[in-house]
């Protein structure tokens, strides 16, 4: 038996939490400071205590927004990303598919899908929820469905031809190689979605007449002047985001134990 | 499952008549060509039951090759090859031979002992006796304390134990071998060669390895057989005569360094040292 270099990489994580914290509290002591010395109008930038506070006395606003465009979010996301995973492991199977999709799907990533919002608020209907998990899911459609054809052509050569020696269906090839090998990348194409998602919700929220949207609490909270308002829903828009991100990354860590992140 | 003591038994004892003589693998005038280059010549080649056959020769010599035509993962243009007594195709199909690469290839999201269980899992066998046989060829190669550990947690030696573990669990007749222990440092070879016949002692199992060190191979074989390349041929064959068991003072005696000597000297004559 070797001294063998046994190292357990994956249990050297890093304390990483407490410098970003400091960090972040740094960036909002000097908020409140300039805000307060140079007395910023409320109309250009609130002070974060201010924030703060219309935040907890909002909460109940808060959540119903978060409800309605964090359920947009969340559906477009999931639809999104089962439909672009879906046709990329069509095209994987099949070549033709493949050829046609790919320049496709780069031609479609390239457009500002958001742009497209109201021309699903009339197809769809301006007041359904519809429209903005269309939108949501047509963002998160192209990378996922781009990297799941990266991710299930990554397994290598020598992978391959041991599989084939084998004798190994394809079926098998799929599920025990390439499915595995594809899951970096999937998650990949999760993580950028899951912020994407939430833009994309909101902006559609944005163009669309949907009450009790948090992109309609942004938009008819500035027109009345409250502007903390306003920003308390972006906050609570930015904590969504995170939580969306934080589970995926939770569901990577759980899938994904071999790659260290 | 049939232990690898059973399966040697079953391999001698065999289909009674033409059985002892049939060798295991038959390559009858093998030519085979990608595009403008002819990567095997006229290639023919015995491997009797439960020999060990050494393929060496310079980069480009299509040993490599031959071993993938006989593996079925290659087609030969023309000319004939015989495994197990029946084509490639059909040996590779029955699972009649394991393979060991260059690289490792192991699966990195599993953990040691989930790789050596992966061709068993694919030939279908039920949980337990699945776990038990990979045990059973951890211990073979000695890596029983790492059947958890995820292969990145191992040397490229102990790697390339796990991959002769995975290519034996199902304790094929046959072992294709390709270079195995080419990207290891030297006293890790060393020792993997002593391990490694061994192992080949206690199952029985019939050995074609492809190397390029002239040590190894006359070291491990009981025939090495010289190709030169452009188009890739056999020049000759050469029985080992040492003695065995053999273990690290078979590396000191006369006879190794004559045999190694006239594997360099096979090589000079063609040209090629």
């Amino acid at each position: 038996m070797t001294a063998a270099p046994v190292t357990g990489v994956r249990r050297l994580r890093p304390p990483s939490a407490l410098p970003a914290a400091l960090t972040a509290l740094a960036v909002l002591v000097a908020w409140e400071v300039v805000v307060r010395v140079l007395a910023i109008r409320p109309i250009l930038l609130p002070a974060p205590s201010a924030i703060a506070a219309t935040f907890v006395a909002d909460v109940p606003r808060l959540v119903r927004a978060l409800v309605v465009t964090g359920r947009a979010a969340l559906l477009g996301f999931v639809l999104g990303s089962l439909g672009g995973f879906a046709v990329g492991a069509a095209a994987t199977r099949w070549r033709v598919l493949r050829e046609g999709l790919i320049p496709v799907g780069v031609v479609f990533g390239a457009v500002p899908i958001v742009a497209t919002a109201p021309i699903f608020n009339l197809w769809l209907g301006a007041l359904s929820i519809w429209s903005n998990v269309a939108v949501v899911a047509l963002v998160v459609f192209f990378p996922m469905m781009i990297n799941t054809i990266t991710g299930l052509a990554s397994a290598s050569d020598s992978h391959r031809e041991l599989m084939r020696s084998y004798a190994a269906p394809q079926r098998q090839v799929f599920a025990k190689l390439l499915l595995p090998a594809s899951l970096p990348f999937v998650f990949g194409a999760l993580r950028v979605s899951a912020a994407l998602s939430v833009i994309a919700a909101v902006v559609s929220d944005f163009f669309g007449g949907f009450r009790d949207s948090a992109g309609f609490f942004i938009k008819t909270l500035m027109a009345n002047a409250d502007y903390t308002g306003s920003w308390a829903t972006v906050v609570a828009l930015c904590l969504f985001g995170l939580l969306l991100y934080g589970a995926v990354a939770l569901a990577e860590r759980w899938s994904v134990p071999w790659k260290e992140q | 499952m049939t232990s690898p003591e059973e399966a040697a038994v079953t391999v001698e004892a065999g289909p009674p008549v033409v059985a002892a003589a049939e060798p295991t693998v038959a390559v009858r005038h093998v030519t085979r060509t990608f595009g403008e280059v002819t990567a095997l010549s006229d290639v023919s080649l015995d491997v009797a039951p439960g020999s060990f056959v050494s393929l060496i020769g310079p980069s480009g010599c299509g040993k490599s090759t031959l071993l993938r035509v006989i593996a079925d993962l290659l087609e030969p243009s023309s000319g004939e090859v015989v495994v197990a007594g029946k084509t490639p195709h059909r040996a590779r199909t029955d699972r009649d031979y394991g393979m060991v690469f260059q690289k490792a290839t192991l699966f990195d999201w599993r953990t040691v002992r989930r790789n050596v269980e992966l061709p068993l899992e694919l030939m279908g066998w039920d949980r337990t006796r699945r776990r038990a046989r990979a045990d059973e060829m951890l211990a073979l190669v000695e890596l029983t304390d790492f059947a958890k550990h995820r292969p990145a947690q191992l040397s490229g030696g102990m790697q390339q134990r796990v991959a002769i573990a995975r290519a034996l669990a199902f304790s094929p007749k046959l072992l294709l071998m390709d270079e195995p222990f080419g990207a290891l440092d030297e006293i890790t070879r060393e020792r993997l060669n002593l391990e490694l016949l061994d192992i080949w002692t206690k199952t029985r199992t019939t050995v074609v390895f492809v190397t390029h060190s002239i040590p190894e191979a006359v070291f491990l074989s009981t025939d090495v057989v010289v190709m030169s390349p452009r188009p890739g041929r056999v020049l000759r064959r050469i029985p080992v005569d040492l003695p065995r068991p053999r273990d690290t003072g078979t590396r000191e005696l006369d006879r190794y360094f004559e045999l190694v000597t006239e594997v360099r000297e096979t090589l000079r004559g063609a040209g090629l040292l």
